[in-house]
């Protein structure tokens, strides 16, 4: 009888596979592949107790933690992801997370702004409270010598409903859909608010045929178009500044793949290959401008959303602002330039003596969400200052 | 823990065919049994002290019965008795007390007699099929099919082997008491093996998995508001994930065995494709359907007794084998639903069936299997009725304006509905179509048929851990808060 190497080279192959695959959990001697991109939350840490043993909690937590350390986890995950938008020209839906809607020509989408532009808005009711405490806030800094500005971004969804693939509105329109700051608006400008009206200014632009002013990879506006955004700002916010923002110069405008927050949703895909769905986009490049001492700049306190770090990081790149402190969501504190978290208690601070050393306050929030208190951050100034 | 997961795949089961491959040929088993503990104490560890402890009191139990000589049938038969007491009353106490219970409750409740104070009971996984195995393993001994195993430990191997402990094959023990003492292990046969499990592991993950998720978000909604069209997809959807459930599991429960050297029983075959609901019996589930044959329905008399009591044995038996599936009326009504069926049929006569046109038979039982499937999905039998009213339900097809997390593409993505498509290709196929192209062999015919498989079998295993990873990992934009 002969015998056949193949079943046993096959057997070894698959035993192989496997064991080697799981010996890189604990021994990774591959290479673990390109990190997963977007947030994730770790699995909680085993805990070795009898209690939780015999209730088959503690096999529970192995499992977790090995599922995200078994070998190749991270090709497997891209993997999975490929195939469903290559095939399928989908994004795998999460059972948590951020959820990314692909459509045509890779447009993406956060799911949040597609729900929030097509569902009628929850806060109507309190939307009058909310305009009154801050034209009070409003009124209380203007005493301090301190303008205040509210800018409000616009939704990718809002601007381009037409690349939504049409089934997610269920047969309704964003047109139709009075978004919270639309109801808003009438009020904000009978109140005399100095806001910033993103999605007017947006839904302008379009119309008159200027592109680019969201990526099609990501979720937040472009880096050219907010750097138009920036230049309205300047224009709103200096006449009532101690140290005005300087103007800024653009050096040149190459094109090249989308980068960081323009490419912010199609990193959250995960895909294996992203270079063809990379659609190039406008890159202004700022020059530093030297006219104005640093000391002369204006420093400014940011209270803001996602859509507020491409507005800082352009004015640093510019040179047209003095170092100062991020209120990212009023929750977390960062040093700017530089984004460094600081260890901070929001609760703490005592806002008399802390705002005066700012020439402004800006605060940026999003269209879809009802952020008008900036997360608490209205309601406490309107406490804490007399 | 679960054969359609990473742990088990790229932990459990190297670790464990390492350790009993390089085991001496008479500690395999040892391996296999310690093994088996681990696998079934993983997630449950109390209930595998149970288990043990009823398998050892069915151990003694079937040792006296084979010391009392034949001609003390009595004692014999109380010995059995006891046994089967002894089984059943485990089987009764975890799965259907709950439901005992709350139908006395509901009973005393609406005569206005308060209520029975009661704990829940927590279900040992498993426990419906390794009751079976036991009941199997005292008849067998009592009826003298097999003698009682050399010792415990091979008892113990016979109910608890990992790869049938959870969801079957229901083995009876005369089939695999030779095995327990003697089996081959051969690079073929593991290799079959492999080739079964990574088949039935891409049946579960990339094929059931993506189902279940779409039936679940369907039989989740309201569904006394339920369009038709929705109501369509969900069941579709649910009787594929099923079948690809159910016989991906039991492929990887027969890969499994035969990498292990030994062979279990088929337990589908191509249930879909069947002329008849008495046909779809004989290829769904088949490892149940012969213990209800043997067990249940030849000694309540079978067909030797007229075609009335036949017609009411077969119901019995199905009646029977629906609460045996869940302990609740929908079961139940599932049964006796199948069990009508089937007498229905066999007193229309087989000649008649069989004049109708194959397609039309093969539509036919499978729409009147799907319309059972709505009594197996829903948790009660008024949602199961609200159910079919909604398939029929023509005049509301679709939904105008539905709920933004029930517009189609977050009901049925692309990517699964490709998949129902392909499983209804799959499960459509005749018989000839894949003894072709030797599909039920467990080895290749050719070696260009073995490059096939490979290939198949790699697929499977590089997109179900793909799947399956991709179910790990949940990224936010941002954190925000």
């Amino acid at each position: 009888m002969t015998r056949r190497p193949w079943p046993t080279l096959l057997v070894t192959l698959f035993t192989g596979t496997l064991a080697l695959v799981g010996l890189q959990a604990v021994w990774p001697f591959l290479p673990q592949g390109e990190k997963l991109r977007g947030v994730s939350a770790e699995p909680p840490p085993v805990k070795w107790d009898w209690t939780e043993f015999k209730a088959g909690k503690t096999a529970r937590e192995i499992e977790a933690w090995y599922n995200v350390r078994v070998g190749l986890r991270n090709f497997w995950v891209m993997l999975d992801n490929q195939v469903s938008y290559t095939f399928f020209g989908e994004v795998n839906p999460r059972s948590e997370g951020s959820r990314v809607i692909a459509g045509e020509h890779d447009w993406f989408f956060e799911y949040q702004y597609i729900e929030t532009a097509v569902t009628p808005s929850l806060w109507r009711a309190a939307v009058p409270s909310v305009v009154q405490r801050l034209k009070s806030v409003q009124e209380k800094l203007a005493r301090r010598g301190i303008p205040l500005l509210v800018v409000v971004a616009p939704s990718k969804v809002e601007v381009y409903p037409e690349h939504v693939p049409a089934a997610y509105f269920g047969g309704r329109k964003p047109a139709d859909n009075l978004s919270d700051f639309e109801l808003a608006r009438p009020l904000l400008q009978a109140a005399g608010i100095n806001y910033y009206d993103g999605p007017a200014r947006y839904a302008a632009w379009k119309a008159a045929g200027e592109r680019n002013l969201f990526a099609r990879a990501g979720t937040h506006w472009s880096y050219q178009s907010s750097l138009r955004v920036l230049g309205e700002i300047r224009a709103r916010l200096n006449p009532g500044m101690r140290h005005p923002l300087p103007e800024f110069t653009v050096s040149s405008t190459p094109v090249g793949p989308p980068r960081v927050t323009d490419r912010d949703l199609l990193d959250l895909t995960n895909l294996l290959v992203t270079s063809p769905y990379e659609h190039s986009q406008p890159y202004p490049v700022l020059q530093p401008q030297h006219a104005v001492p640093t000391d002369q700049l204006p420093r400014i306190l940011w209270v803001h959303d996602s859509f507020g770090w491409v507005l800082i990081d352009q004015l640093y790149a510019a040179h047209a602002m003095q170092p100062s402190e991020s209120l990212y969501y009023f929750n977390t504190v960062y040093r700017i330039p530089g984004a460094v978290k600081q260890d901070t208690d929001l609760k703490k601070i005592d806002w008399e003596v802390r705002l005066k050393s700012y020439d402004a306050v800006v605060i940026v929030w999003t269209e879809i969400a009802f952020d008008f208190d900036s997360w608490g951050f209205i309601e406490t100034l309107d406490r804490a200052l007399p | 823990m679960v054969f359609a997961s990473l742990f088990f795949l790229y932990a459990f089961l190297p670790l464990f065919l390492g350790c009993y491959y390089l085991a001496p040929l008479r500690w395999r088993n040892a391996v296999a049994l310690v093994a088996s503990v681990v696998f079934y104490a993983w997630g449950e560890p109390v209930f595998a002290g149970i288990l043990l402890v009823a398998s050892v009191v069915v151990y003694l139990i079937s040792l006296g019965i084979q010391r009392l000589p034949v001609t003390s049938r009595r004692p014999r038969q109380w010995l059995l008795a006891l046994g089967l007491v002894a089984s059943l009353a485990l089987l009764v106490y975890c799965k259907y007390s709950n439901f005992f219970v709350a139908n006395l409750n509901g009973l005393l409740g609406y005569l206005r007699h308060g209520s029975i104070a009661w704990t829940a009971v927590a279900l040992p996984i498993g426990v419906s099929f390794f009751t079976f195995q036991k009941i199997s393993y005292l008849v067998d001994v009592y009826r003298g099919t097999s003698r009682p195993a050399r010792n415990l430990p091979d008892f113990l191997l016979y109910v608890m082997l990992f790869p049938q402990l959870i969801a079957g094959p229901i083995i009876r023990y005369h089939d695999i008491a030779g095995q327990i003492e003697h089996r081959d292990h051969t690079a073929d046969r593991f290799l079959a093996g492999a080739w079964r499990f990574l088949l039935g592991l891409g049946r579960k993950v990339l094929f059931a998995n993506p189902l279940g998720l779409v039936a679940d978000r369907i039989f989740g909604h309201d569904l006394a508001s339920l369009p038709a069209a929705y109501a369509w997809v969900g069941i579709l959807c649910y009787t594929f994930q099923i079948y690809f459930d159910f016989a991906g599991y039991s492929d990887m429960a027969i890969g499994l065995a035969r990498m292990m050297g030994f062979e279990f029983i088929e337990n589908f075959n191509r249930p879909y494709t069947a002329r008849s609901v008495t046909e779809f019996w004989r290829r769904w589930h088949i490892s149940l359907t012969n213990f209800m044959r043997d067990y249940l329905y030849i000694p309540l008399g079978g067909n030797r007794a007229g075609s009335s009591r036949t017609g009411l044995n077969l119901w019995l038996v199905f009646l029977v084998s629906g609460f045996w599936h869940g302990a609740s009326t929908s079961f139940i009504a599932w049964g006796a639903y199948h069990g009508s069926l089937l007498s229905l049929e066999r007193g229309l006569g087989r000649q008649r069936l069989e004049r109708l046109p194959a397609v039309l038979g093969t539509v036919l039982t499978f729409l009147l299997v799907l319309l059972g499937w709505v009594l197996f999905r829903t948790a009660t039998l008024a949602d199961a009725i609200t159910y079919v009213g909604r398939l029929f339900d023509f005049a509301h097809w679709n939904a105008v304006n539905p709920p933004l997390d029930f517009v189609w593409p977050e009901v049925i993505s692309r990517r699964a509905t490709a998949v129902l498509l392909l499983a209804a290709v799959i499960s459509f196929l005749p018989d000839r179509f894949w003894t072709r192209f030797g599909w039920d062999d467990p080895l290749p015919r050719s070696f260009r048929g073995g490059v096939l498989r490979t290939v198949i079998a790699a697929a499977c295993l590089l997109l179900a851990s793909a799947a399956l990873a991709g179910q790990s990992y949940n990224p936010f934009i941002y954190f925000r808060f």
